[in-house]
């Protein structure tokens, strides 16, 4: 490396283009010259500012995305999706899917047999179908848990988008929920596991879960997305929780702003 | 191979299952977001902006090949969301409030977070406000960890040694802008 080359190269190194021993290589050679390093100076504050870290958008963003997708998916023809190839090929959901069947088969004939009354036969029939909804609810239930302990990002994040289907969360999803939330190494998945949560927060487990994870947060986006849903919820117990995090020295800026705007909005 | 790769889950909502655009989404919302953030400053409108680009990306399915590639094909959607805003209202967004910048240095609340990156990065607003549009994006795109010029240059429709020099002389410029404000 020599003078040329770094001029050359810098403005890679300020966007960050450069590979990581390029990268190295030029920050080692500022060390060995800090004539040139002073040169430079007046780059530093820009440099600072444009390696700051990305903004987080908010949970609205996410409600508007979601009641728009599922507005589309109203509208578009269904169509076969993989889950549902899953769910037809496993053959425990055929297992599931023939006791039903079977269920409803000799349910009605015992109701054309004994009373013949059609209206009844069709209130049996809708309460069939209400437990037969309930299987499916169980099935994805299961595929969530299997999902959700999976070593790549891509199908915990499948997990989550499946939690957003069930109509209601047994103890052992939210239990899922919750280790992806304070113990997953994706950000991603840590963030989309705070929507998913969000969804149960009238359980009171989940609130006290959600309180107790903010101090656990390594991330500024999954600090900053529990601080806005603990003001959506108003939750007091999280001021404490918050105040916490606010006492860490090495606490990001945009996050301390915005706990100590969230306790204000809180209190 | 990997059942779930943005090209297979594209392919997916191509083929009608619309619901697998909920991942694409997880997996970009905040890159999107922050391509439209770093160019207005303006968080609703670009949580608007967002939206607009998932649901052209629904609109536009069918136009979605197997050669594409995922990451290229939704910015280039961003960049044609953001410039039919940027057309719509071009007159307010030309207008620069010089003043505000020096409100939000100077001023009472200014002065109170005198935290030096918020200051620093206000500042990197103003100045990318004030480079045109193109530049702007080239910035932002460039300094996206995961894109490299290669994508960079697809996205804007040049070669890679293209968007490079284009992404130079947009830096150059913006550190000229942002010493000038700096001095103010």
């Amino acid at each position: 490396m020599d003078k040329e080359t770094l001029h050359e190269l810098w403005s890679d190194y300020v966007l960050g283009q450069l590979s990581e021993t390029q990268m190295q290589e030029i920050a080692s050679y500022l060390e060995r010259h800090p004539e040139v390093k002073v040169e430079l100076a007046d780059w530093e504050p820009l440099m600072e500012a444009l390696d700051a870290e990305l903004e987080a958008p908010s949970q609205e963003m996410d409600k508007g995305f979601y009641t728009k997708l599922q507005e589309a998916m109203d509208e578009s023809p269904k169509q076969e999706s993989e889950t549902t190839k899953v769910f037809r090929l496993r053959p425990w959901a055929i297992g599931i899917a023939a006791s039903i069947v079977m269920a409803l088969g000799f349910f009605l004939g015992k109701q054309w047999n004994t009373s013949g009354a059609e209206t009844q036969t069709l209130v049996s029939a809708n309460e069939k179908l209400k437990e037969a909804e309930q299987e499916t609810n169980e099935v994805r239930t299961q595929l969530v848990i299997s999902l959700a302990d999976q070593p790549s990002a891509s199908k915990r994040l499948e997990a989550l988008s499946e939690v957003k289907k069930l109509d209601s969360a047994t103890d052992k999803v939210i239990e899922a929920l919750f280790k992806m939330l304070n113990n997953d190494p994706n950000v991603n998945v840590r963030l989309a596991a705070v929507t998913s949560l969000s969804k149960y927060v009238e359980n009171p487990i989940v609130r006290e879960g959600l309180v107790m994870s903010i101090t656990q947060q390594e991330s500024p986006l999954v600090q900053i997305a529990l601080a806005e849903l603990m003001v959506t919820l108003k939750e007091q117990k999280s001021i404490n929780s918050m105040e916490t995090l606010l006492k860490k020295p090495d606490i990001n800026k945009a996050v301390k702003e915005k706990l100590e705007e969230s306790i204000k909005e809180i209190i | 191979m990997n059942a779930l790769t943005d090209n297979t889950l594209m392919l997916a909502v191509k083929n009608g299952e619309v619901d697998r655009l909920g991942m694409l989404y997880e997996r970009y919302k905040v890159w999107v977001y922050n391509f439209f953030f770093q160019s207005n400053h303006n968080a609703a409108l670009s949580e608007d902006l967002v939206q607009n680009v998932f649901m052209r990306i629904l609109k536009y399915k069918h136009t979605y090949t197997e050669e594409s590639k995922f990451v290229t094909w939704m910015f280039q959607i961003a960049r044609n969301v953001n410039h039919d805003h940027f057309r719509k209202n071009k007159k307010h967004m030309d207008t620069v409030d010089l003043d505000g910048v020096a409100f939000k240095t100077e001023n009472g609340k200014g002065a109170e977070e005198t935290m030096e990156l918020k200051e620093s990065k206000n500042l990197l607003h103003e100045a990318l406000k004030r480079l045109s549009l193109e530049k702007r994006e080239v910035i932002v795109l460039s300094k996206l960890k995961e894109l490299r010029y290669r994508e960079v240059g697809a996205i804007l429709g040049c070669s890679e040694d293209a968007a490079r020099t284009k992404a130079h002389r947009a830096l150059k410029e913006l550190k000229t802008v942002y010493l000038q404000l700096q001095k103010q």
